[in-house]
């Protein structure tokens, strides 16, 4: 799939978000416990709105290394670090959708 | 309407054993966690249709995993002085007016971190924290002066992090709690310290949001 801009990268996310087109990558085979969306510690609502309020600077994207084909985008915004790729079934494939540096930790903690 | 998945359906992923992008099939499979702190069994996910790896999870099988991830927490007891719980809260009402009990376990997760990370704050508190357990202590000679019990539970990671302090300070848990306790206390009340307020507000109105 071709590299997706700025503006319809962040449509096409916030529609996956919100018609649960979406799947969380494993990582090796286990859960990823740094995906704070995987165990519902954040909801696909608060990722979606921490999306819309990212800024062009925020988005960033890179060819995935094992399997180059593929386009990995990282959008880092209100101290939120989330990764992901569009493919076409699912739309998208979350890698990782977890806060930066102590907000993780105090988060996790958070029952 | 959402889409929700079967066992048998196919969807795509990446897989890093192929290097490829392949198809995958649902099916129930238990899946362990990254980070060895247990596994969740019999959930839906896809596998690859070369290698028979997991590769992705659908979110309807968040519930199963949440409930997987409370299950792995561990309970943290410790016997504080009323005081001392006293200061946590008034940190937490600081914080947060809205949730003053619960903020105390991620105020403390704030300072064990940071106790992890910051090496002269580490030294620092090692070198105050006995002349400060000390006063306490002459301090709480003067009456009968209740015991409060301060109980949570923590994630495994957490759990590892205080074993780690504790070795790292030769302190028992208590004692680390109660130097997390006199941090506070310097932040809070003693010299009002902004950065960690306005760090915790933040984090308590994601939390809360």
């Amino acid at each position: 799939m071709s590299k997706i801009g700025f503006t319809a990268a962040k449509q096409k996310l916030v529609a996956a978000l919100d018609n649960g087109d979406y799947l969380h990558a494993a990582r090796s085979g286990n859960l990823n416990s740094k995906n704070l969306l995987l165990p519902g510690q954040v909801s696909a609502e608060q990722i979606a709105s921490i999306v819309k309020a990212c800024q062009g600077p925020d988005y960033t994207s890179d060819p995935l290394h094992s399997c180059p084909s593929v386009e990995v985008y990282i959008l880092k915004g209100d101290g939120w670090y989330i990764k992901f790729c569009f493919l076409e079934n699912p739309s998208v494939m979350f890698i990782s959708a977890q806060q930066l540096g102590y907000h993780d930790q105090i988060l996790r903690t958070w029952r | 309407m959402t889409k929700f998945y079967g066992p048998g359906d196919k969807s795509q992923a990446i897989c890093d054993n192929c290097e490829d992008l392949v198809s995958t099939t649902f099916a129930y499979r238990s899946v362990p966690f990254d980070d060895s702190s247990g596994s969740v069994d019999n959930i839906l996910v896809a596998v690859c249709d070369q290698c028979g790896t997991v590769l992705s999870v659908p979110p309807q099988s968040t519930p199963a995993i949440r409930r997987a991830r409370e299950a792995a927490t561990v309970s943290l007891e410790v016997n504080l002085r009323a005081p001392e719980i006293e200061i946590l809260d008034t940190a937490a009402y600081e914080i947060d007016r809205e949730a003053t009990p619960r903020f105390r376990k991620p105020l403390i997760t704030y300072y064990l971190n940071r106790l992890q990370a910051e090496s002269d704050l580490l030294e620092n508190t090692r070198r105050d924290f006995p002349i400060w357990a000390e006063q306490r202590k002459a301090i709480y000679a003067r009456g009968d002066i209740p015991r409060r019990r301060l109980s949570f539970k923590v994630t495994p990671r957490t759990q590892a992090l205080f074993s780690e302090l504790t070795i790292k300070t030769g302190w028992q848990k208590t004692e680390l709690v109660r130097s997390i306790v006199m941090l506070v206390g310097q932040d809070f009340i003693v010299q009002p310290n902004d950065k960690p307020l306005n760090y915790l507000r933040q984090v308590a109105s994601l939390v809360n949001a």
